[in-house]
């Protein structure tokens, strides 16, 4: 923490982007911290400013309305989703990898919007954030913003924010009718743990065919990614074993995995074939009961 | 430096912290409070673990500045008038401590733990302690004493 000179507080958005805009490149935005004071620390940043938004109370609203979905600020925790009714109703897929996030002592202060915007490849909330078509919104010294997340995640730990700008909410469409999701992780433990594979899918059924598919994939690639071809395959039909079977091997193409200390390449590319068919399996069996 | 007034078991406290610097760090070297201990600095072993406004955090990486007006608990704040608390003679009585550097987290994490959920099952029990690693793997034991202090005999 060499050279840093100031903990900013501001009480409003707009002071916080005044705040970001002025100092640039030298100031760091921090709401939980889980992932910048680790960063800090290691010096991996340094930055000169931190800018803290946890005095902004209205960026803590988590939100549902039937007609608007579900509205996350960027100071909603993980056990904040866990713990809210409405969200393990409607959105099972966000509290089942909320809950697989470090453990209790990180969900308690760890939040969802900053589990995007420090935009790792195996950031837990990515892939079931884009199965659900989950929008970005975002402020800026340039007025407000939205972003499909899909353009949100640009590489490893970037994202598409620009100088000054910060993230305000995380939207997230109402549930559609016999609709269903799923969200696997598969580590070597059950908790405290970050994915070799993780596997966001959504699946909306009509008339006994697929009207809606979306398959996300974590740490397969540089960011969350959408298995697109694998979606399309699924759209139209009516589900089955054989054509879920084809599905995950198109995923299993679609994705590009890296070697790391984690596991081999070969191994995620097996292990997404793998969770994305228990996934869909999963989703179609919550869809076709709805 | 910037001023913060807490409070830590109770009683109210001022200490001055550089921006960034963690809770941990204000609260063993500006308060002299060295029950919660720095493992990996990371969030991953919860020896730092503390309570704030009645939800556990790892304080190595918590900021002391959002500190500001929180109501904190460490490991000092859980024995009153020099009697040990229920989960602390536990603890004790079950043999739970070993080298003893990752217990004023276990003890802080059960804590909460039980205020939420008085009686635990074996699994919401392992749950609760998932943020906490003892490295002298003397896991069983740990459970047990947290078991034994949510029904007493």
């Amino acid at each position: 923490m060499v050279g840093m000179k100031e903990y900013h507080r501001p009480k409003t958005v707009k002071e916080a982007v005044e705040l970001l805009k002025r100092h640039g490149k030298k100031a760091k935005l921090i709401a939980g911290g889980t992932d910048v004071m680790v960063l800090l620390r290691a010096e991996k940043v340094t930055p000169e400013h931190l800018v803290s938004i946890n005095a902004i109370p209205a960026l803590r609203k988590l939100t549902f309305t039937a007609k608007a979905g579900l509205s996350i600020g960027p100071l909603v925790t993980y056990s904040d989703l866990l713990e809210r009714a409405v969200v393990c109703e409607h959105y099972p897929i966000l509290a089942q990898a909320a809950g697989l996030i470090g453990a209790r002592q990180v969900q308690n202060v760890g939040t969802i919007v900053g589990n995007l915007c420090h935009a790792s490849p195996s950031a837990d909330m990515g892939p079931p954030l884009l199965a659900l078509d989950a929008q970005v919104e975002i402020s800026g010294p340039a007025g407000a913003r939205t972003l499909p997340l899909q353009k949100f995640f640009v590489g490893p730990n970037q994202t598409a924010l620009r100088a000054g700008e910060m993230v305000t909410a995380v939207l997230v469409p109402p549930p559609a009718r016999a609709s269903g999701s799923c969200f696997l992780k598969h580590g070597l433990r059950g908790q405290l743990e970050i994915a070799m594979v993780s596997a966001g899918v959504s699946l909306t059924m009509r008339n006994g065919a697929v009207a809606r598919a979306r398959i996300a994939l974590g740490a397969v690639a540089p960011v969350p990614m959408r298995a697109e071809k694998a979606e399309k395959l699924l759209t139209g039909q009516p589900f089955s074993d054989g054509l879920c079977r084809e599905a995950a091997a198109s995923a299993a193409k679609e994705c590009k995995p890296i070697t790391d200390f984690r596991c081999s390449a070969e191994y995620r590319r097996e292990m997404v074939e793998v969770f994305t068919r228990r996934a869909l399996q999963q989703a179609a069996k919550v869809a076709q009961a709805g | 430096m910037i001023t913060i007034t807490l409070n830590v078991n109770g009683a109210t406290h001022k200490v001055n912290v550089r921006p960034g610097e963690s809770l941990l760090s204000a609260l063993r070297l500006g308060l002299g409070l060295t029950g919660a201990k720095e493992g990996c600095g990371e969030g991953d072993c919860g020896a730092c673990t503390v309570i704030i406004d009645g939800r556990t955090v790892d304080s190595c990486i918590y900021p002391a500045g959002e500190a500001q007006g929180k109501k904190v608990r460490t490991v000092e704040g859980l024995a009153s008038n020099g009697k040990l608390s229920p989960l602390q003679e536990a603890f004790v009585e079950h043999g739970a401590v070993q080298c003893g550097f990752c217990i004023p987290g276990m003890l802080m994490s059960a804590t909460a733990l039980l205020e939420r959920n008085p009686k635990p099952s074996e699994a919401a029990i392992r749950l609760g302690l998932s943020g906490n690693l003892c490295r002298c793997t003397g896991y069983a034991k740990i459970v047990e004493a947290v078991r034994a202090a949510a029904s007493p005999a």
